[in-house]
């Protein structure tokens, strides 16, 4: 990534808001959010359910607007765009994860890599090419030829990560990308994005399990719509061992994050 | 890296590309529902191209008619047949038909001797007034035409075998009888007829007349109508058969280099002496021109041509209502495709032409189905009856273009929906 940009940051939002309008209530979905996110970070947004975190998570992606506030990716402020220039900045600047793979059932590994490519307008030959490559990155170069039910849960969400990957996004974006994988799949996952980080991508995740958010650099932990920390400390006996058997063993720590909040001790905001 | 390049987007041709991938797969996933959804576009481009194909055989057929009987010669009546063919009975031409005063043949010796006209000579259509010919036991149910002389000239058939009749054999009214091939063949079993005899007459009464050609007439629609055509002199009809003399029409030919409105007028105006009207009376008889023919053969089509665009148009909404169906069906089933699509990038105008192109895929399919059974039908009534039919390459072009419009006229609303769509939510949509 150059950096022609007057700062390191890469994601800068100030008072992001989001409403929304349920009968005669509003919801604060996010009540103003102020995040800073450097270029070649690694970074974990936990949170309790209704936290907000994915409506951020939307937010950062482009795929949803906010009500107010400023959001500026990559020294561009986003919030005043149009559909046409989100769909661009969806397609060049980001690369989505999801926690349900979403492959397209009836295509190819291949053709599923491909799909960022063809909204890029790159020509069928080039996509081959690009493809073939970014499923050489996370060890898929032998399936490619194979529908993703032809294929395991681990496998079917590398070929999510080549396809986030294969348009050389700015920002790796993952929403809970082992949510549906066993924990040996998880680690095999996130030693596919310690990788991607090694080599400098840019990687932000959402995740309410301690044990992945463990793999990030850093965690923003979100409560009721706003940052109640910006980098977390995880307590370290819950890391070793990374397991999510620890929760038996260490019961006087609530793991799971939609019971009580704050979930972590950290610095006001 | 601030600004990168906007624009790129998604080539045309990947479009169009990955939109039929996406609806042939539709296709095959949902055999019967995509199926009767593309039946109504099937059926009306069917329609267009049997219709078509008929319309511009008979055409085809019409203009070499008109090309052989040469374009000044006209025709003309007792009353204005124009009217009658295309009205019904009770209208002006019919109560015409009845009312005015029959033409009288000899008339035409009046009519030649104008300057302005080479030759005019009566015949009766007889056929359909159950005439038939009988040779010993064998009765035969024939097309009897009485002509002139000069028939051959204007008809511009062929003499397979024999002669036709000469002026002088008309005049002496000789019984003197020319038949087609396909008569000659079921009165006399493959042997030769010239020379021989034949009674024709109505119900086994009837004159004996000698045979003294085989004619075939010229390749054209209305040689293939009817067989066992039989030829007879009109002098010699009128005196030994009873001919109707209201079925008498004059056929005239202009002399060359006069002008057809010249030559009509000529005409009108010595038979308005002949029928003794007084001037500002309205003519009791009427002329029929090549031009005429053609204008009615052209109402008839275009009559023939609105009912099949009615037709066609029915079936294209039936299969346009379907369309927006399955479509609407496709676009929910697909919305978590959608949002996906979206989050990787697809614009609105992205997602809306896959919709639109997998929509008029559906219906092209359809189409293209109907061309198919069409040509089928077309090739087979070429084939297996004696009416022409060409399938013009305006009607193929016409038929798939509607195909492809019905697909994106109709699937304009689906494709909107899924373009409308917030990636978030599309993406959430279960």
């Amino acid at each position: 990534m150059n950096a022609d940009s007057p700062t390191d940051a890469i994601i800068v939002t100030h008072n992001l808001t989001k409403d929304y309008v349920m009968g005669a209530e509003t919801v604060h979905a996010l009540a103003g959010v102020d995040v800073e996110i450097k270029r070649n970070e690694y970074v974990a947004i936990m949170g309790p359910s209704g936290s907000g975190k994915s409506t951020f998570m939307n937010m950062i992606g482009c795929l949803d607007s906010p009500s107010g506030g400023e959001y500026v990716l990559n020294g561009q402020p986003v919030q005043d765009l149009d559909d046409d220039e989100l769909a661009r900045i969806r397609n060049r600047e980001i690369g989505f994860v999801f926690q349900t793979f979403n492959l397209l059932p009836r295509a190819t590994a291949l053709h599923n890599v491909e799909l960022p490519l063809i909204y890029a307008g790159v020509s069928s030959k080039e996509r081959h090419r690009k493809a073939a490559e970014a499923l050489g990155i996370v060890q898929l170069g032998d399936r490619m030829d194979h529908k993703p039910n032809e294929l395991s849960g681990g496998q079917r969400q590398r070929v999510a990560i080549a396809r986030a990957l294969v348009n050389d996004p700015s920002i790796l974006l993952a929403d809970e990308p082992t949510g549906n994988l066993d924990s040996n799949t998880s680690d095999e996952i996130m030693e596919v994005f310690e990788n991607l980080h090694k080599q400098g991508q840019t990687i932000i995740m959402v995740t309410h399990e301690f044990d992945i958010a463990a793999h990030a650099q850093r965690i923003i932990t979100l409560v009721d719509g706003k940052v109640s920390s910006h980098d977390a400390e995880i307590p370290h006996h819950i890391l070793v061992p990374a397991s999510r058997t620890v929760e038996a063993t260490t019961p006087a720590v609530p793991l799971d994050p939609t019971i009580s909040s704050p979930i972590l001790p950290g610095e006001a905001v | 890296m601030s600004k990168r390049r906007i624009g790129g987007g998604m080539g045309f041709f990947t479009t169009i590309t990955e939109g039929i991938a996406v609806a042939f797969d539709s296709l095959r996933s949902n055999k019967v529902r995509s199926g009767l959804t593309i039946l109504g576009v099937t059926i009306g481009v069917f329609v267009v191209m049997v219709m078509a194909a008929m319309i511009t055989g008979i055409n085809k057929s019409f203009s070499e008619v008109m090309a052989s009987n040469g374009i000044t010669t006209f025709y003309m009546a007792h009353f204005d047949f124009t009217s009658m063919n295309i009205s019904g009975p009770g209208d002006e031409g019919e109560d015409d038909f009845m009312k005015n005063e029959p033409l009288d043949p000899r008339w035409t010796r009046d009519i030649m001797r104008l300057p302005e006209i080479e030759s005019a000579s009566a015949f009766a259509d007889l056929s359909g007034n159950g005439y038939e010919a009988s040779v010993g036991g064998d009765r035969l149910e024939i097309s009897l035409y009485a002509v002139g002389a000069d028939y051959l000239e204007i008809d511009a058939g062929d003499i397979i075998s024999g002669r036709w009749f000469t002026a002088s054999e008309g005049d002496r009214r000789s019984a003197v009888a020319i038949v087609d091939s396909a008569a000659a063949y079921d009165l006399f079993h493959g042997r030769d007829p010239i020379g021989r005899d034949v009674r024709i007459g109505r119900r086994g009464s009837g004159e004996s007349f000698k045979i003294i050609g085989v004619y075939r007439k010229p390749d054209n629609l209305f040689a293939g109508m009817q067989s066992h055509w039989v030829w007879v002199p009109f002098s010699t009809a009128d005196k030994v058969l009873p001919v109707w003399d209201r079925m008498i029409s004059f056929i005239i030919r202009p002399e060359p280099d006069v002008p057809l409105d010249r030559a009509m007028d000529a005409v009108s105006a010595r038979m308005r002496r002949i029928r003794g009207l007084a001037p500002g009376e309205a003519n009791d008889f009427a002329f029929m021109t090549q031009d005429q023919m053609m204008d009615l053969w052209g109402k008839l089509t275009g009559v023939l041509f609105i009912v099949m665009v009615g037709l066609s148009s029915v079936g294209l909404l039936v299969g346009g209502v379907g369309v927006i169906g399955i479509m609407m069906i496709s676009v929910t089933e697909r919305t978590r495709e959608i949002g996906l699509r979206k989050s990787m990038g697809a614009r609105r105008r992205d997602i809306m032409w896959q919709f639109l192109v997998e929509a008029s895929t559906l219906t092209l399919v359809g189409g293209s189905t109907g061309l198919i059974v069409g040509g089928l039908l077309v090739w087979g009534v070429n084939a297996w009856t004696p009416l022409p039919a060409t399938v013009p390459a305006w009607a193929i072009i016409a038929a798939l273009g509607a195909s492809i419009l019905t697909g994106i006229g109709f699937g304009l609303y689906p494709a909107s929906r899924a373009a409308g769509l917030e990636p978030v939510d599309a993406l959430r949509h279960e």
